[in-house]
């Protein structure tokens, strides 16, 4: 009796020795637990809101997508450009949620519209659906955005704009006409457009923190890259500022053409 | 919805062995075991291109000509030398549970931007290795390096090196595929490709498409040849304890 009762305190204590160390794994890695409940009803819920164009499998192969000029994403394939995220990394569960909410409606043509009028718990149902989808095991690292300064530097941003060379692409005046901009391709080796920066909106927002995350992470998936390292963080504010002036300056002239 | 089925199991799988092991979705299954081999064999031979080359791509050099220079660039040559000779061909094994240690070579692989062309243009790699990229010009190239799954590709990482000297070491965190991908997206003719394998069997050709793969395990074994634009062709191997097979092997367009 003694010898069982000894036998049984001694494995409790392995097991929670165990349980100890898988929590410990498991907060180190971020690990998302898949929410059954959640999937369930997501599908459905994916089945009648994303499914025509994303497919039915998340292959961004549904009925739809062969109207559209940019394709829907390959949801399976578990690559995003809209992430809070470096580049190579998974998104977060919170980007996810916002590019559903906002939708991506770049200067290229508005292509995925927002979702805003589904509820919050089917937005993160959806949310679920996509992370599975996505053989997302795990969330990536939020990148921390500094605080915006509050004087800016728009003759820095200038030269940042130049020595980064954001014109290969995007053009000298930001209309997205930079030679590069010829020949890019995305994932499908399909045509791509380097987005014009004085018009239209921007895919992942146009707030200058979601501009400034852009210039960090990149938008993989599509020919931007990540400037993570290559500039400081007070000169790639320097160039979310400067852009937000040339974009206010052609919506300006705009105005005064029409 | 069967196929949603299985990911979702894989994916509460992954996460049983993630909170277990510690490993990754894309780390599950067994780990090559390194040590000794006792009374391996050896495959080595030549790899040859047959039959008619197909039509050469050609892009031009359309701008940066004050770096890059003039005229026009085959991104993915085909390279033929003597007697046939496969250059830039890959030979390898296809699984392999345990054998030799790695060399160091493999596990870190590393890629040069110069004169708007990538060195190397065929290497190989330990799947999941880090790599290095060094810019030596000055001007901006950007790193895009894509995992190839079936027909589909998708970007593992998309780095930025406006200036010359920038070197990054960035992980290729690859989930199914072997083959990797790399583009500059600044320069639509560059290009460059390293297939990684979960063991060291695995060897790139030079211009003599010689290959040589030593202390190979006894055994059955299921022989790969790969080239980026030629594909893939498989066959299969018996290789005795000891035994030294030469091999002429074949690719065709």
């Amino acid at each position: 009796m003694k010898l069982a009762s000894l036998l049984f305190a001694g494995l409790a204590l392995i097991f929670a020795a165990l349980v100890q160390v898988a929590l410990t794994k498991h907060a180190a890695a971020q690990y998302i637990s898949p929410d059954p409940q959640a999937f369930a009803y997501g599908q459905e819920l994916y089945a009648r809101e994303c499914s025509a164009c994303h497919g039915a499998e998340g292959e961004g192969d549904g009925p739809g997508a062969k109207y559209l000029s940019q394709r829907p994403r390959n949801l399976t394939l578990g690559v995003f450009k809209i992430r809070s995220t470096p580049t190579g990394e998974f998104p977060t569960a919170q980007d996810l949620f916002d590019s559903i909410t906002h939708g991506l409606a770049g200067s290229n043509g508005a292509q995925m519209p927002g979702f805003a009028s589904l509820s919050e718990a089917d937005r993160w149902a959806l949310v679920e659906v996509v992370r599975t989808f996505a053989w997302m095991d795990q969330e990536g690292t939020a990148v921390e955005v500094p605080r915006r300064p509050e004087t800016a530097n728009l003759e820095l941003g200038r030269q940042v704009y130049e020595r980064l060379q954001c014109a290969a692409c995007h053009g000298d005046e930001g209309h997205g006409d930079g030679a590069s901009s010829l020949t890019l391709k995305d994932d499908d080796r399909r045509r791509i457009f380097a987005a014009s920066l004085v018009s239209g909106s921007y895919k992942g927002g146009d707030a200058p923190e979601e501009i400034w995350t852009r210039f960090y992470t990149g938008l993989d998936g599509s020919p931007m890259p990540s400037y993570a390292g290559r500039a400081s963080h007070d000169e790639l504010w320097a160039l979310t500022e400067y852009l937000l002036t040339l974009r206010a300056e052609a919506g300006a002239s705009q105005e005064e053409k029409q | 919805m069967i196929k949603s089925f299985t990911r979702r199991l894989a994916l509460v799988a992954g996460g049983a062995a993630l909170t277990l092991g510690g490993a990754g979705l894309t780390q599950i299954g067994k780990a090559y075991a390194q040590g000794e081999v006792k009374n391996g064999g050896r495959l080595k031979g030549v790899l040859r291109f047959t039959g008619e080359a197909p039509a050469e791509d050609a892009v031009s050099i359309s701008k940066d000509s004050h770096i890059c220079g003039v005229g026009e660039v085959n991104p993915n040559p085909l390279t033929i030398g003597a007697d046939g000779a496969l250059k830039d061909g890959v030979v390898a094994l296809r699984k392999v549970a345990s054998g030799k240690p790695w060399p160091v070579a493999m596990t870190q692989p590393k890629v040069d931007q110069k004169r708007c062309l990538f060195e190397p243009f065929v290497q190989v790699a330990q799947k999941g290795a880090d790599l290095t990229i060094v810019n030596h010009d000055p001007l901006l190239h950007n790193i895009h390096t894509y995992e190839q799954i079936g027909r589909a590709r998708r970007t593992l990482f998309n780095i930025a090196q406006p200036m010359a000297g920038q070197t990054d070491v960035a992980p290729l965190k690859m989930r199914r595929g072997f083959v990797v991908e790399i583009d500059c997206d600044a320069h639509n003719w560059m290009s460059a490709w390293i297939y990684t394998a979960d063991h060291p069997y695995v060897a790139a050709t030079g211009a003599d498409g010689l290959f040589d793969l030593t202390d190979v395990p006894a055994g059955d074994h299921e022989l790969v040849m790969w080239h980026p634009i030629l594909g893939e062709v498989t066959r299969e191997i018996t290789l005795a304890a000891g035994e030294t097979l030469d091999l002429s092997l074949d690719m065709k367009a």
